[in-house]
Parts: structure tokens; sequence; C-alpha cells
């Protein structure tokens, strides 16, 4: 399975540098495509050669072993916790697209929290400490606008 | 000189500079904590109450603001693997490490000592070369421009944890990633698919926050809910001393990285980020612990800390003698001097030289006080590494989501941000180097800029002019030292035992 995803994220690359290299013989000039087209030309290069290396060495699982000094988790992706960490990482953004950062934020932080059995009041306290920490260090501080949300925007 | 000395002394006694001075201070390192928020957004900021405010109390805000954004922005980047500022992603490369390893207390004392010396000691760099490199710097032509960011770039071999060439490609996809947009020189767009947003480029912030801080998050939370916390143990202000001793104990890695790092700030338009990736390169090609780069090795942390606030002084003296921003951040500082009715040039080291000598001791006199206002805070910051997974998660991704959209207020920010931290997942699992595809990414369009230039105004040879050949030759060498020292090893012991 993770030779798979290993030899995909390789195609991947390759994927990128071809789509770069062909997207850039369209371009009008050569200041235009001088770079991307070394660029891309030199990732396409290094990609195969990595391929073949891992080829030649018989290096499926060499490849495949998360790097000499451990960078890579020792994690599989189980579905259901992917899917869990969709929703956890997908939520606030609809929530703020749809109902802004004002009220995402501490009902985001409010039920991660309450999912994660803390307490009532350490959740609520942080999680308005966090809002008038972000409100008030953009909006007044910073003199950022945070986003109000589209269905807000839509009453106004 | 003496009466600009003195001018400078006069200044520094003004009640006013100094509050100016400890505000600036205060403010730079909160901002700098704050990830992606940065210091020009603050100094964009701080510039519309300095108007009509006389210039060396209005210049002392900037200045001291400037100067200290990338030490606070060193801790959580090592804390929470979220560069505060892109200049502090390469502190995290060992900095979080350190800190997942219980060391968290440890790196922040180093990076905090060795930023705060290494601007200090670039200040009085700074006194002392002003009269010097006005000419150095005007024959430095975009030729040797391009090769100092290919020599940057150069250094994604070294930066590389596992193979050079994983290291390479990853480098070369943050290149092409960079050339996303209206190319600089023609106005064409490239690569946008019609879209309107991405005719800017892909902006940065989402990118790094993405790849280092949306990552490490994915990867948290797949592991299981409580896996950061239960290996961030900092045992506290023992720890902090021990890291500030760390930066005496490598000595000549913090003065030649200081040295790197404030000659890099000297050079327009290359940028901090060369300054501290080469630095960050020079270190680990150095090291006789090059194997331990990347996985908590505090060699990594001093490095690029003591080259990214030396770089601050090398870049003031650029700009304000020749009027070209040496980074960033100084073009903002530079509108200030505009603002407050000093026209930036030559003249700062004749007519002037009391405001330039002012701001260079502003530099040392904020890292100071930075440096020791974050040593005495450490305890209570390195304690963020402590809060469990439940309350980190949540408000580090609010941090990361805000962090995101306040740089242009786009909505589109977020899709970036997932897109990266996905790539920057999988390159993490798969043992692709992000920090060389954040390289690639912040070098990509000056690389290209520079050579368009290059080729334009020397031909396609420009690289064997002679200042040109030395850095092609450094380029060429750069990946070869471990080799060399190999050889040179080899070679000891073979004349050792003839002997």
């Amino acid at each position: 399975m993770k030779t798979k995803g290993s030899s995909l994220f390789l195609l991947f690359t390759l994927a990128v540098g071809v789509a770069f290299l062909f997207m850039s013989l369209s371009l009008p000039s050569i200041q235009d495509k001088l770079a991307p087209l070394l660029f891309s030309g030199f990732l396409i290069i290094l990609a195969v050669a990595e391929g073949t290396k891992t080829f030649l060495k018989g290096g499926a699982e060499r490849a495949e072993r998360p790097g000499k000094r451990g960078e890579a988790p020792q994690v599989g992706l189980s579905p259901a916790r992917v899917k869990e960490l969709a929703a956890w990482m997908g939520g606030p953004i609809l929530g703020i697209c749809l109902l802004g950062f004002n009220v995402t934020i501490p009902l985001f932080i409010l039920s991660y929290m309450k999912l994660n059995k803390e307490g009532w009041l350490k959740a609520v306290v942080i999680a308005v400490a966090a809002t008038a920490f972000f409100v008030f260090g953009c909006e007044h501080f910073l003199q950022i606008r945070l986003y109000k949300g589209w269905l807000f925007e839509l009453l106004e | 000189m003496w009466d600009g000395i003195c001018q400078a002394s006069q200044n520094f006694a003004n009640p006013l500079l100094l509050t100016m001075l400890v505000v600036g201070c205060l403010s730079g390192l909160i901002v700098g904590i704050i990830p992606a928020i940065g210091g020009i957004v603050g100094v964009t900021i701080l510039l519309a109450f300095i108007y009509g405010v006389p210039p060396e109390i209005g210049m002392t805000l900037l200045v001291a603001f400037g100067s200290v954004t990338y030490t606070g922005g060193s801790i959580t980047a090592i804390l929470l693997s979220i560069p505060g500022t892109p200049i502090n992603a390469a502190t995290l490369i060992d900095g979080f490490p350190m800190t997942q390893r219980g060391e968290g207390g440890r790196a922040v004392g180093a990076a905090l000592t060795s930023s705060g010396l290494g601007g200090i000691f670039a200040g009085f760099l700074a006194l002392l070369s002003i009269p010097l490199v006005a000419p150095i710097v005007m024959n430095v032509t975009t030729a040797e421009l391009f090769l100092l960011v290919m020599l940057g770039l150069s250094f994604l071999a070294v930066l590389g944890r596992g193979s050079m060439i994983k290291s390479l490609m990853s480098g070369a996809m943050g290149v092409l990633f960079a050339l996303v947009g209206f190319q600089a020189t023609t106005g064409t767009p490239r690569f946008t698919f019609g879209s309107l947003y991405l005719y800017d480029g892909i902006d940065i912030v989402p990118v790094l926050l993405g790849l280092f801080a949306l990552s490490e998050l994915i990867d948290a939370h797949l592991k299981g809910a409580s896996a950061i916390s239960s290996v961030m143990q900092v045992q506290g202000i023992g720890q902090v001393r021990e890291g500030v001793k760390d930066v005496f104990r490598h000595f000549w890695l913090w003065l030649r990285s200081t040295v790197i790092g404030y000659f890099i700030g000297l050079i327009p338009g290359v940028g901090g980020e060369t300054a501290i990736w080469v630095a960050y390169g020079m270190a680990k090609q150095t090291s006789k612990n090059r194997a331990k780069f990347g996985t908590g090795c505090v060699e990594g942390v001093i490095a690029p800390e003591a080259a990214n606030n030396a770089k601050e002084s090398g870049a003031l003296v650029t700009s304000v003698v020749l009027g070209i921003p040496g980074a960033a951040i100084m073009a903002v500082i530079l509108a200030g001097l505009l603002l407050v009715g000093i026209t930036p040039g030559p003249k700062m080291v004749t007519e002037h030289l009391g405001l330039t000598l002012t701001l260079i001791m502003i530099i040392i006199a904020s890292n100071l006080l930075g440096c020791v206002l974050c040593l005495f805070a450490a305890p209570w910051l390195i304690r963020i590494s402590r809060i469990p997974f439940s309350i980190l998660l949540p408000l580090v991704w609010v941090l990361v989501l805000t962090g995101a959209y306040v740089r242009d207020e786009s909505l589109w920010n977020f899709a970036v941000l997932i897109l990266f931290g996905i790539l920057g997942f999988l390159m993490k699992r798969f043992d692709y180097s992000r920090p060389a595809l954040a390289l690639g990414f912040v070098l990509g369009t000056l690389a290209e800029l520079y050579l368009i230039h290059a080729v334009y105004l020397h031909g396609p040879f420009f690289f064997l002019r002679p200042a040109s050949l030395s850095i092609v030759l450094i380029i060429v060498l750069l990946p070869l030292v471990p080799y060399l020292r190999r050889v040179a090893l080899y070679l000891g012991r073979l004349f050792g035992k003839k002997s």
C-alpha cells in the first residue's frame, strides 16, 4: 500500500513537471518560457532519475521506508480517521465562509474541546478568550476586517 | 564622523526615543509571535503613526519593530512548527523536532540568544562598515544577483534530509509554483487557468502555513489526539539556560552565520530568506553532526537565527545609504524616511550621518532588549508546548486560518492552504523535503527576474565574469564538501599511518 503511495507521489511530481513543460511551450515570448522550461525540464529529469534509481535497486520496499532519519510518520491512513480529519479541517473553513470568523471561532473551539472531553468552564473561557484575542487583535490593533460571512452579508 | 557619533548619542538620551524603542520592541515581538502577520504588515500599520513626528523618534519606532520581529517569530516555529514569519521557516527544521524530543526550552534559549547576539554584533559591523559598503554594493550586477539566488537554491541539495534527488525535485517544484501569475518583465499571465486570484501568483503565507503547520496538524491528528502533547515535555528555565550556553559552545558557527547574514543583507533584492538558508546550509555542510541535522540539532537552530537578525543591519545600511531596499521590510522603512522628510541615499552618510548612526544603534539596543525580554519570558512562553492537544489543535487551526486570511483578505487562501497542507503531509510521508520546496518557492521569482536581466545585459555567458565565476565555483563546490572532507580524512589517515 505504501509502495503504491510513494510511486503515485513520484508520478504526481512527474505530472507536475510535464504539465508545466507543455503549458510553457504555448507561452508567447522566450522571457515568459525560459525559467519554466528550465525548471520543469530539470524536474522531469530528476523524477525519471529517482524512478530509475528506485526500480534498479529493487527498491519498492526501500523507497517506501520513510527516510533514514525518520521524518515520515509511521501511521496508516484509516478511512474513519481521514473522514474525521476532513470534518475538523473543512468544518471551520465552511463555517467561516458562511458565518464569518466572529461566530465560527468560538463555535469551533467550543465544539472541539467538548468532543474531546474538556470541561464546560474551560471550553467556554478558552473559546471566549481566543475570540476576543483574534477579533480585537485583527480588527482593532491591526485594522484588518475579518470576513463577516456570506449569510450575514446576505442579511445586510 | 565624530559629529555624527555625538549627535547619535544625544538622540539616544531623549526619553521619548527610549519610550519608542520599548514600544517598538514589544509590539515587534508580539507581532512576530503571531504567525503570518509578519513584520511588513506591522511596520506598514506603524507608518500611519509617524507622520509629522521628528525623524529620529518616528524611525526609532519602525526600526525597533522591524529588528525584533524575527526574534519573536522563532518561538512559534520551535514550539508549534508554525513559522511566525517566513524568515523563521529554517528554524523549525531542527527547532520543532527538539520540542518533540522534550528540548523546546533549550531550542528557544539557543534561538533567542543567537538571534539577539547576531543582531547586536551585526549592528557593530554596520557601524564600522558604513564608509566601505557604498562602492562594493554599487558594483554588484544582476548577473551576481542571479548567481547569489542560485547559491541559495544550491543549498536545496544540502537541506534535504534523505535523498538529494528528492530534495532537488522539491526545490524545482517550489520554483515552478512560484512562477504562477504575471511574468514580472512582460506581464504575461502564466499557469493561471483564467483565475483572477492566481494572476498575482500564489501567496506565500498560505503556502508556508500549509506546508509546515497544517501538515503537522494532519500528521498529529492521524497519529492520535495526544501524539504531540505526549512527547512534548519541556523542562523549563534550566533548559533555556542550556540553550544560551549552546550558542557559546558553538561560538564560531554563530559568528560565521552572523557574518553571512550581515553580508547577504547588504546585497539589495536577494532577500532575507537567502541569508538564513545559506547560513543553515553552511552550518550543515561544515558540522561534524551533519547526519543529525533535521532531527533536532541545536546547530540547525543557532545558524539561521544568527543570520536572520544580522541581515537586518546589512539591509538597513544598503537601504539608507543607497536608497535601495535590502529587504522587503526595508522598503517600508524607506517610505517611513520619506514620510518624516528625509531622502534616503548617499546624503545619509554626509548630511544625516547622526540619524544613520542612531538607526544602527537602535538596531543594537532593540536586539539587546528583545533578547532579554524574550529570555525572561521564555519559561512562560515554552508552556505553550505543554497545552493538551485537545486545546492546542483548535487554537492552532484558528490561528492558521486567520493567518492565511489576513494577508490579503481572500477566502481563496484557504484553498491554497489546504492544497499545500495535503502536499506537505504527503511530502513528509514519502520523505521529500518541505523546506526545499519552500525555499524554491521563495526564491523562484527572483531567480527568473535576475536570469532574464543577466542574459540581456551580459549575454548567455554572464557567469564568466570574474565576480560571477567565484560564486559559480562556490555553487559547484558546495555539494562536494562532504566528499572532499572524506578524501581529506582518508588522506590524513593514510599519511598518519605512514609517519
